[in-house]
């Protein structure tokens, strides 16, 4: 008999064959946990997963119409819906090396291939157990976002050298890349390599080359790659990424082309085909691509109104207006009550009507999209935004045109292509002088307030610069240096005052903001260190 | 009046094929629980039931090389290298034959060491070993013995029975610079498994070496011994 159990333990599980998840719940059973759940679809799950935190989901890869079990797995996550130990098993019919290829995030714990019967479903979920246990203090320090805490966990366990060494490496050498410390992730995949030929050792070793800029190298090891197995479509995806910030655009739809003909089941690879055969002006690519990406996103959490806007876009500029315009009504059918779905809808429908000559149309849907835009201005996704503004300009309503401008280069006054975008629509629309003194005054706005809160903190005026910022992050609530330099003065005043509670959840709410915004930052941990710090310290002295 | 699309033929074998085995998945999991809860393992009822599961296992491992040697051959299989647990590994593998090893009596044992990881794509290496336990149920007299050890920078995993021993057209020996000789189709299914074997193999590669099987009389009392070699 089992000497273990799931005693204390919630199971969840997803599969839409009722005579499947009967066998499932008879081969759990035994083990006694103290609730199961049963689901026959994502939505479903989805619910349960709202009122129970389960601490293992055993979902079936394929469930028919609606979520597949990929995506049930990446909203769950993305709403925090797991606890941090929770286990998730993807069953699936055949090979999973494609899904496994998908964002390292988002990965179940553990695939299992059908058929498989009680014996080994028990054993596999024991060994999930402990090796959860095993790694509970890294998860934990994950969830907290403590990075650092993490990395050092994992060097306490890999000490003994593990059997389990390269897990630990794999996991230690993300963390690595989330703190930004891309030299060291660098030379740890180096030596990783040197011992053997590991695939997705590679994998990450040409995504740290990428994000050191360092696109040649990368080129070369995603080409190698893709040359040792030519079906890593992962690998495909990554060789596009790089070609575009090579500015290289026909390379990276090449590789697109080719990943999304070996696997065209992915949302956000077809949206990077449509948005880059845009560029390149090959609509048919695009018009299908963007058709796929709606397709397939139905039922991701990662759909998005913008990709119905570039469809339509599309659309007009293959002088097909009125297909444009069932696109861009479909907007508010696939988005329900969704205020900025409900923007982009109008922004689309103003840009379909412009294109076909009906101002008088136009100007209605663009009038309901500026009231839109007034109540929430923060949000629409900065392409949208930039459409808004020509559309604004186009129809004689310069002031709305500079208000959303005003807006954007407030929260992104250090992004070089957004600023040079904007211009290039105020001078295609005959207006390069006022566009540049509005970017300028703009920019030089914010970095007056910097400035003038810098040397407030300089000056020991802290309650004045903390202020300042906090006036400055609500109006600008994206702009990332406000929003560190608001964690910052806050902080100053907590070591000063020895004042913890009152404030530690603002400068966490700043610094949050921050790692939406640029999950790359270093900043970031260094701040989220130092408010580490000032706790411990307080405590300390407090003690 | 619409014209046809063009008919795809390997598309809708690889659809079917999914189908099938989606169905035969159901099936298997329903014998499984009706053998589990037998409490007379020599009843009749019981010796049926564990045939049919030995069949529909047959025919599962059959899907499975069909589909993934389709796969692999249209460039459409994404090998998945991690590194597992080999005796974690082949335990769950021996787990998943355990009714029948029971139900025919046979003598299982399992020499491997217990930190011993290596590198391979688990779901091929799976449908490998599934399909050589499969056959050797038939030809084994009551013995079935797996082993994995390190040898010369490859995972040696063995499988040898106390049958008869494969038959002179099946032997298949590795010839370092040749790639293997053609597998003889003419007993089908241990056609299939061998080829299907063999193309798995060779999808395994490291430092420019790729991995291979060897078929030998050498098992337990000339028994049928089958090794697969990753690198």
């Amino acid at each position: 008999m089992a000497i273990w159990s799931l005693k204390g333990k919630k199971v969840l599980i997803i599969d839409d064959f009722q005579e499947m998840r009967v066998i499932l719940r008879t081969m759990i059973e035994p083990l006694a946990p103290d609730m199961i759940k049963l689901a026959q679809n994502g939505e479903e799950a989805i619910e349960h997963m709202e009122e129970t935190k389960f601490d293992l989901v055993f979902c079936d890869y394929n469930l028919g119409k609606g979520k597949d079990g990929q995506q049930v797995l990446e909203e769950a996550k993305h709403r925090e819906l797991l606890n941090f130990s929770s286990i998730y098993m993807m069953a699936t019919a055949e090979n999973t090396s494609e899904m496994v290829m998908g964002a390292i995030d988002y990965l179940p714990d553990d695939y299992i291939s059908k058929p498989f019967n009680r014996t080994v479903i028990h054993a596999r979920l024991k060994k999930l157990l402990e090796k959860k246990e095993n790694l509970n203090d890294i998860s934990q320090a994950i969830s907290e976002k403590n990075f650092k805490k993490a990395i050092t966990y994992c060097d306490q366990l890999l000490e003994s050298k593990p059997a389990n060494r390269l897990d630990l490496l794999k996991t230690k050498g993300e963390l690595l890349i989330k703190l930004g410390e891309y030299d060291k992730a660098a030379d740890m995949y180096e030596d990783i390599i040197e011992e053997r030929d590991i695939p997705w050792a590679y994998m990450a070793l040409g995504r740290v080359r990428y994000l050191q800029n360092d696109y040649e190298e990368a080129l070369e090891i995603f080409e190698g790659l893709v040359k040792e197995n030519p079906s890593n479509v992962a690998a495909y995806d990554w060789l596009a990424k790089t070609y575009e910030a090579m500015n290289d655009f026909n390379k990276a739809q090449e590789m697109l082309n080719i990943g999304v003909a070996k696997s065209p089941k992915s949302l956000i690879r077809q949206r990077n085909l449509a948005q880059v055969a845009y560029k390149n002006e090959d609509l048919e690519t695009a018009k299908s691509a963007y058709e796929h990406a709606i397709n397939v996103g139905q039922h991701s959490c990662y759909k998005q109104p913008d990709d119905y806007n570039g469809l339509a876009k599309t659309l007009v500029d293959s002088g097909k207006p009125d297909d444009a315009m069932h696109v861009a009504e479909r907007i508010a059918k696939d988005f329900k009550n969704d205020s900025n779905a409900e923007m982009v809808a109008a922004i689309t429908e103003g840009m379909v009507h412009t294109s076909k000559g009906d101002t008088e149309a136009a100007s209605k849907r663009l009038d309901a999209a500026l009231e839109l835009f007034n109540q929430n201005p923060q949000g629409l996704s900065t392409d949208i935004a930039l459409e808004l503004t020509d559309l604004c300009l186009s129809s004689g309503k310069e002031e709305q045109a500079n208000e959303i401008t005003k807006n954007l280069i407030r929260n992104h006054h250090d992004d070089k292509d957004l600023i040079e975008r904007t211009q290039k629509i105020y001078t295609d629309a005959g207006k390069s002088d006022a566009g540049s003194e509005l970017i300028k005054n703009t920019t030089s706005e914010i970095v007056e307030i910097n400035n003038k809160g810098a040397h407030l903190l300089k000056d020991g005026k802290l309650e004045e610069s903390i202020e300042l910022f906090m006036k400055a992050a609500r109006g600008m609530p994206d702009n990332i240096v406000v929003n560190l330099n608001a964690a910052y003065s806050i902080m100053m005043q907590m070591q000063k005052t020895g004042k913890i509670k009152k404030y530690t959840s603002r400068v966490e709410s700043y610094l949050e903001r921050v790692h939406k915004i640029d999950p790359t930052n270093k900043k970031y941990h260094e701040m989220m260190e130092m408010l580490q710090q000032i706790i411990v310290k307080a405590k300390t002295k407090a003690a | 009046m619409s014209t046809m699309p063009e008919f795809d033929y390997s598309t809708l074998l690889a659809n079917s094929i999914h189908e099938v085995k989606n169905s035969l998945n159901m099936l298997l999991n329903s014998v499984d629980q009706v053998l589990v809860d037998q409490e007379d393992n020599t009843s009749e009822t019981y010796h049926i039931f564990s045939q049919i599961q030995y069949e529909g296992k047959r025919v599962n491992d059959d899907l499975v090389g069909l589909l993934a040697i389709y796969r692999i051959k249209n460039e459409q299989y994404s090998i998945n290298i991690d590194d597992y647990c080999v005796l974690d590994f082949l335990e769950e593998n021996l787990g998943q034959h355990e009714i029948m090893i029971r139900h025919r009596k046979i003598e299982k044992e399992l020499e491997c060491d217990n930190n011993l990881y290596w590198f391979f794509d688990r779901d091929l290496i799976t449908g490998v070993i599934s399909n050589v336990i499969n056959n050797l149920y038939k030809y084994t007299k009551n013995k079935i013995h797996v082993s994995a050890e390190k040898e010369d920078g490859y995972l040696v995993i063995r499988i040898k029975d106390n049958g008869p021993g494969y038959p002179e057209n099946m032997l298949i020996v590795h010839e370092e610079s040749d790639s293997q000789k053609s597998i003889s189709f003419d007993n089908s299914n241990t056609g299939l498994g061998l080829y299907f074997s063999r193309l798995v193999a060779e999808q395994h590669k490291n430092k420019g070496r790729s991995g291979y099987i060897t078929t030998t009389n050498e098992g337990i009392d000339g028994g049928g011994c089958f090794s697969l070699y990753l690198p």
